[in-house]
C-alpha cells in the first residue's frame, strides 16, 4: 500500500496509473484492429495505438525524472475494463454490432485516460510543476481528439450500420425491418 | 449475453450502467465519512442523492423495455471502486487523502460519462427518444458532478494538500 503523505506521492501514483492505462491500450488495441470491420474504425484504432505508445514513452520519462519506477503498478480499474472488453468482444457477434461494442469499450478506457490527465494537470499546477503539467496537457489534447474521432465514427457509421444487423439484405434495400424489437413479448 | 442486434447491445449497456450506479450507491457513504474537507463531503453526499434518482430513471427505462435490469455486473466500475477503497485505507495527510478521493471519484464520473454518451448514441440511432431523454438527464448530472469535483480540487483540496506538505517539511 502506498502512503499518501504528500501531494508528490499522489502525483507519482497518478503517473503510474496513467502509464498502466496507456500500456493496456497498447496491448489490447492490435487485436481490435484485426476485428474492426469498418475501415474508418481500424484507422482510428491505429491512431489510438500510436498515440498510446508515444504516451507510454513520455510517462516513463516523467516517472524516471521523478525517480519512480513504472513497472510495479497494477490498476484494478483498468483490469476491470479489460475484463469487460475480453468478455464482450471475442465472441461470434455480427461484425456491425461488434464494431459498436468495441467503440463503447474503448471510449471508456479513453475517458479514463482523460480523467487521469486532467487530474495530473491539476496536481502539477497546484505545485507549479510545469515539467509535468505541460507534457500531460499535450497528451490530454491528443486523447480528446481521439475521443471525438471515436464518437463521430460511432454516430455516422458504426451505430447506423449496427442498427441493420440481422436485417436481410433485401429488407435493407427496401428500408424495412428497422423497427424496435418488442422485448415484452 | 449474445449481441446479435444493436438492441441487444443497448440492453447490455443499460444493464452495465445500472450495475455501475448500484455499486456507486454502496461506495459513496464511506467516501462521505472519509472526506476531511467539508465541501467535498457535501459534494459526495449530494451525488449519492443524485445517483439514487439516476437509478430510478434507469428502472423506468427497463420497465418501458420490459426487461429486467439485473443479470450483468460492471467489472469496470468494480475495479474503479476497489481503487477508491484502497485510497480510503491509505495512511497519510487528510488533505492529500482528499485529493486522492477526488482523483478516484473523477475517474468514476468519466467512466459514467463515456458509458452514457455511448448508450445515448445507440438509443438515438434506434429512434428511442424517451430513452435518450432520460439518459441525457443522467449524463448532465454526471458532467456537473465532474465539474464540481474539478473546481473543488483546483480551488481548495489540491492547494490544501500542497500547503500541508510544505508545512510538514518546515516542521
Amino acid at each position: 500500500m502506498i502512503s499518501l503523505v504528500s501531494i508528490r506521492d499522489l502525483q507519482a501514483e497518478q503517473l503510474r496509473e496513467l502509464h498502466e492505462c496507456e500500456g493496456q491500450i497498447v496491448r489490447i488495441v492490435p487485436g481490435m484492429i484485426h476485428l474492426a470491420w469498418h475501415q474508418s474504425l481500424a484507422g482510428a484504432l491505429e491512431s489510438l495505438h500510436d498515440m498510446a505508445s508515444r504516451h507510454v514513452a513520455r510517462l516513463t520519462t516523467l516517472l524516471s525524472a521523478s525517480s519512480h519506477d513504472a513497472s510495479d503498478q497494477v490498476n484494478a480499474a483498468v483490469d476491470g475494463m479489460v475484463a469487460e472488453i475480453a468478455g464482450s468482444l471475442w465472441t461470434e457477434e455480427p461484425h456491425e454490432v461488434l464494431d459498436a461494442a468495441m467503440v463503447i469499450e474503448l471510449r471508456r478506457l479513453v475517458h479514463l485516460t482523460m480523467a487521469g490527465c486532467t487530474t495530473l494537470i491539476a496536481l502539477a499546477e497546484a505545485m507549479n510543476d510545469m515539467a509535468v503539467a505541460r507534457p500531460v496537457r499535450e497528451m490530454l489534447e491528443e486523447v480528446i481528439d481521439v475521443e471525438h474521432q471515436l464518437a463521430l465514427i460511432a454516430r455516422n457509421e458504426v451505430n447506423p450500420d449496427g442498427a441493420l444487423a440481422g436485417v436481410p439484405d433485401e429488407a435493407r434495400r427496401l428500408g424495412v425491418g428497422l423497427e424496435w424489437t418488442d422485448f415484452s413479448t | 449475453m449474445s449481441l446479435n442486434t444493436l438492441q441487444d447491445l443497448l440492453v447490455a449497456q443499460l444493464k452495465d450502467i445500472y450495475s455501475a450506479e448500484k455499486q456507486i450507491t454502496h461506495a459513496l457513504p464511506k467516501m462521505v465519512k472519509t472526506a476531511a474537507n467539508k465541501s467535498l463531503a457535501e459534494a459526495f453526499s449530494s451525488h449519492l442523492t443524485e445517483t439514487e434518482g439516476q437509478i430510478a430513471r434507469l428502472e423506468e427505462i427497463f420497465q418501458y423495455l420490459g426487461v429486467s435490469p439485473r443479470g450483468k455486473k460492471c467489472h469496470g466500475m468494480e475495479g474503479l471502486l476497489s481503487e477508491g477503497a484502497e485510497t480510503m485505507e491509505e495512511e497519510g495527510e487528510p488533505p492529500v487523502i482528499d485529493a486522492g478521493l477526488i482523483t478516484d471519484a473523477r475517474r468514476v464520473e468519466h467512466y459514467e460519462i463515456a458509458a452514457y454518451n455511448s448508450t445515448i448514441a445507440i438509443a438515438d440511432v434506434l429512434g428511442e427518444g424517451n430513452i435518450v431523454k432520460l439518459l441525457n438527464q443522467n449524463l448532465e448530472e454526471e458532467k456537473a458532478a465532474d465539474e464540481k469535483l474539478t473546481e473543488l480540487a483546483r480551488t481548495e483540496v489540491n492547494r490544501d494538500a500542497f500547503t500541508s506538505a510544505v508545512a510538514a517539511q518546515d516542521n
